[in-house]
């Protein structure tokens, strides 16, 4: 079987990377093709002698290049005037200087704040407006160039990620793989991609969703056919599950220079997007530890954990780079805050982090405003917190933040003041904390199949079956090919 | 030859009529499609009992998944070209466009677009969110414009308009007004030329090119009245000048042929005039250009006999005929020798063609009448009403009838210089050439002598000189 998959970026592939290699050790041609001109394939991949890289277009190549983006990124942008998306004024903005990006060459010069005029437009206009840009995305036709890509690739299947980035144009190679008959299929990328980005804009055949809220999003969100939905779980934290502890806590804490008979808290930065003033915000938080009444807790051990996309600004001068024990993994660790026992200790990794593993598994309670290690530290078994912090516009202003909350059935505490947050944070350190909620919620969330069933696995066999689907209609197309040319002779 | 009228109401048919007729007579078999209102006028008795006239009820909407979005994507397209110079500056058709788009989009449930400014919070209503047009610049309206020629290529012909057309079987046909917001009309083009019918639109008023949204898909032909229709549809419109022909306005056809019914004096008559002084007529706008403009007209009488030489003369009002309930209750009385002459007709109406005839001079703010006004050599004035700029100024088509524009209508700057052009006029200061050479370029450019009825008609045959092969795919299908 050839499997074409379709990437906004070459890195993507590290969300299902392992899906990629069963595949391609049970006998499939993979071709990774990726529209940010990267062809290097990552780790254990580039070994593989199934498994090529291809650069696919960017963009579409014909007269519709700029109109099918403005219609994309309207609709996309129209979304987010929906009353579920009132406090969502930092996704709106996005998807606002987005859309008025694609339209003017003066973007600039409307103001942010312009993403609110048409908040109050009643639903059912709203709705009406974008069932008219549904309409009108049905009239975009295939690009002649992506056509000609994927034909001459002759995939069973195509799978798309991420798919959903506002202005992202992989709903063009859906169109095309529909036009040639060729099955697609989305791979989900993460766990926010279904409510806070842009819409599917050309819905593939399959849809592989993590759990039951994103297949609640993708047909509410969406509109997609629930029997076009498989649920999968998420491939990427497989290896995480698999992981052992590489060091031992005296290890760890001589390692990163704390002290071992105090208990670690770690606080788990976010992405700049949700959280753009975080360094403030985190020595706030630090002072308000120290000041509890529980000695334990205010005399804890700190670790901040910068979001790996955004680790540099984070270290002082002080900063030092070590390597993972038995891993091998880079660590870089720095004290930059006036504090004895708060260190700042990052690793440029996003997938199966080693130092993130050692660094949950030795904490005894996990802070973080809005972030996807979250789940990791929830993979683990520790008890994850969160504060709100109004400066945060990408934490309760999105709709992901509450998947993970105790109160919507996920296994973060949430807490709207530091005193509440201090009581939730001295009960961890006290051992206080309910397990089996914690594994309840990554269950469902995660492994939707059981905590012990791989995931990586369970994708690659929906993808397999969808290629599957195209080789028996190509086999059924030719044999009655054969019938009618035998009745013929 | 089988010719095809589609109208989305009957009543448009009375700009045409004579057109009807003419191609009747001449032995064509002629289709009146409309999609049959019970609210619409019946067809005049000459066109319906004619036995080569045929009247049909034809799909109003589209039958596909497209209903909806044809005519959404179609109004916000209307109202985007308002947003373009020089119509961005008509702020009163920007308005109406904006209001269109709201009453489209709400189903009629709501009849403003609405919002609050989110830099200041003040209200933004209508033509005001052309405000946001600087900030987006040109090159985003090169891109939208593009986008909306994309979108419309790509809507497909109605299904149901196709096999209207197929069993109807004409050799061409002829659309109008066809540029209404969001007109579903333009599908009627699009379906004809999927079949390979050639489609002429013959231009309804003088006002349709500039005040009701675009061509949003290009008929074969265009017929217009004069130059200045041509050039609007060419620059504005963006069609190619070899598709336009200029046939002159065959709806005053029908009004050249009155002649006045009453004699001066019974005239004055019917009025209690006295039939020593001059009439003047003020020809009233329709509500869109003048809303309510009783108040202003009676303003206005006051001036008049106020004034020591105009004070005397007979005033006749003709409120315009769709809006005659504004001045059912009006009574004008008191100020002597005054009178108000209500009609409905639309066309060649012989009220006003009497009016027009026994009067000395015509006043109007923007109205289709003083057309029939410069028909009849009449001085035709207008002035500057605070107030109702945006009818007038507000309008492009306003600026068509001035003499400083070529045209025959002289527009005073306030109420002092028009009551000076008004009583020049009394004094017999009138350049009745002047105003025929100018009425004649905007409706008879082809020479006075020369009705633009049989010209239409023949531009309308020339349309289809032969069934394009697609038509005779069909027939020999059949």
């Amino acid at each position: 079987m050839r499997l074409l998959f379709v990437l906004n970026r070459m890195a993507h592939v590290r969300h299902f990377d392992r899906a990629v290699r069963i595949l391609a050790d049970r006998g499939h041609e993979i071709c990774l093709a990726s529209q940010d001109d990267e062809l290097e394939l990552p780790g254990l991949l580039a070994k593989h002698p199934r498994i090529t890289s291809i650069a696919a277009a960017r963009n579409r190549g014909d007269d519709w290049t700029a109109a099918a983006t403005m219609l994309r990124r309207t609709r996309d942008y129209i979304r987010y005037l929906h009353p579920r998306y009132a406090s969502a004024r930092l996704l709106r903005q996005r998807a606002f200087e987005k859309m008025v990006g694609a339209v003017s060459d003066r973007a600039e010069s409307l103001g942010e704040e312009w993403s609110d005029l048409l908040l109050r437009m009643p639903k059912p206009e709203q709705k009406r407006i974008d069932a008219l840009l549904a309409k009108l995305e049905t009239a975009i036709p295939c690009d002649p160039d992506i056509e000609a890509f994927v034909a001459a690739r002759q995939p069973d299947a195509i799978v798309l990620s991420p798919m959903v980035g506002i202005g992202f144009t992989q709903a063009d190679f859906v169109k095309s793989a529909r036009a040639l008959a060729i099955p697609s299929g989305l791979l989900v990328f993460s766990w926010d991609n279904l409510s806070n980005k842009g819409l599917i804009h050309e819905l593939p055949d399959r849809v592989f969703v993590w759990n039951d809220i994103q297949v609640r999003e993708a047909v509410k969100l969406h509109k997609c056919p629930a029997d076009r939905l498989v649920v999968t779980g998420a491939p990427r934290f497989d290896e995480f599950f698999e992981m052992k502890p590489a060091t031992s806590r005296e290890e760890f804490c001589r390692l990163s220079g704390l002290d071992p008979g105090r208990p670690i808290v770690t606080y788990l930065c976010s992405s700049k997007f949700v959280a753009a003033t975080e360094q403030t915000f985190v020595a706030q938080w630090i002072s308000e530890l120290r000041r509890s009444s529980d000695r334990v807790l205010s005399g804890c051990n700190l670790i901040i954990r910068p979001h790996p996309a955004g680790g540099k600004g984070w270290h002082g001068a002080d900063a030092f780079d070590l390597r993972w024990p038995r891993i091998g993994e880079k660590a870089t660790v720095s004290r930059p805050f006036a504090d004895a026992r708060s260190i700042v200790m990052s690793s440029p990794m996003q997938n199966a982090d080693a130092v993130l593993f050692d660094t949950v598994y030795h904490s005894a309670g996990i802070v973080g405003l809005n972030t996807s290690a979250e789940i990791e530290a929830a993979i683990v078994g520790r008890p994850v917190f969160t504060i709100v912090d109004s400066n945060a516009r990408g934490q309760e202003g999105t709709l992901h933040f509450h998947y993970l909350l105790r109160s919507q059935g996920g296994h973060v505490e949430r807490a709207a003041n530091f005193d509440e947050h201090r009581d939730q944070l001295s009960s961890a350190v006290a051992g206080r904390y309910d397990r089996a909620q914690i594994d309840a919620f990554v269950e469902r969330f995660v492994r939707p199949r059981g905590l012990n069933v791989a995931v990586a696995p369970v994708v690659a066999d929906a993808i397999e079956a969808l290629g599957s689907s195209h080789r028996d209609r190509l086999g059924t197309a030719r044999g009655a090919h054969v019938v009618s040319g035998f009745s013929r002779t | 030859m089988r010719l095809l009228f589609q109208l989305p109401r009957t009543n448009v048919l009375r700009h045409f009529d004579s057109v009807v007729l003419a191609l009747a007579e001449d032995g064509h078999d002629i289709t009146i499609a409309t999609p049959g209102r019970a609210n619409d006028w019946p067809l005049p008795e000459a066109v319906q009992s004619h036995p080569r006239v045929t009247c049909r009820t034809c799909p109003e909407a589209r039958e596909d998944e497209w209903k909806d979005a044809a005519t959404d994507f179609r109004t916000i397209v209307d109202c985007g070209h308002y947003l373009e110079s020089p119509f961005f500056e008509a702020e009163k058709l920007r308005d109406r466009a904006f209001r269109t788009l709201a009453q489209t989009l709400t189903g009629e449930r709501s009849r403003h677009l609405a919002a609050r400014c989110p830099s200041c919070g003040s209200k933004i209503v209508d033509g005001e969110f052309g405000g946001l047009r600087p900030a987006l610049g040109d090159e985003a309206f090169r891109r939208l414009k593009n986008l909306a020629m994309l979108v419309e290529q790509a809507i497909p012909s109605d299904p149901g308009r196709e096999r209207f057309l197929q069993d109807e079987r004409p050799d061409v046909v002829l659309v109008s007004p066809l540029v209404r917001f969001g007109s579903e009309q333009a599908d009627w083009v699009k379906s004809a030329r999927a079949l390979g019918i050639p489609v002429g639109f013959p231009v309804f008023s003088w006002d349709n090119l500039t005040t009701k949204g675009i061509v949003h898909v290009h008929p074969d032909r265009v017929f217009v009245w004069n130059a200045v229709q041509k050039r609007e549809a060419t620059e504005y419109y963006g069609i190619p000048a070899e598709q336009v022909v200029i046939t002159g306005a065959p709806r005053f056809d029908s009004f050249l042929a009155l002649a006045p019914s009453a004699t001066r004096d019974e005239y004055c008559g019917r009025f209690s005039f006295d039939p020593a002084a001059p009439i003047v007529s003020y020809l009233c706008s329709s509500e869109f250009v003048a809303g309510h403009e009783v108040a202003f007209v009676e303003k206005w009488i006051e001036r008049i006999r106020q004034d020591s030489q105009l004070g005397s003369c007979n005033i006749l009002i003709r409120p315009h005929p769709r809006s005659v309930r504004q001045w059912a209750d009006v009574d004008v009385t008191r100020f002597g020798r005054v009178a108000i002459a209500m009609s409905r007709v639309l066309n060649a109406d012989q009220s006003l063609y009497d009016a027009l005839h026994h009067s000395a001079a015509v006043v109007g703010l923007n109205t289709s009448a003083q057309i029939e006004a410069g028909i009849l050599g009449k001085p035709v004035f207008t002035l500057l009403a605070q107030g109702f700029e945006h009818g007038q100024q507000g309008t492009l088509h306003f600026h068509y009838l001035l003499k400083e524009h070529g045209g025959f209508v002289e527009m005073a700057r306030d109420l002092d210089e028009h009551l000076n052009h008004l009583a020049g006029a009394l004094r017999g200061e009138v350049d009745v050439d002047g105003i025929r050479r100018a009425v004649e370029q905007f409706i008879r450019p082809h020479g006075w002598q020369q009705p633009a009825t049989p010209i239409l008609a023949t531009a309308i045959c020339s349309l289809a000189p032969a069934r394009s092969s697609a038509v005779r795919r069909w027939f020999s299908a059949r």
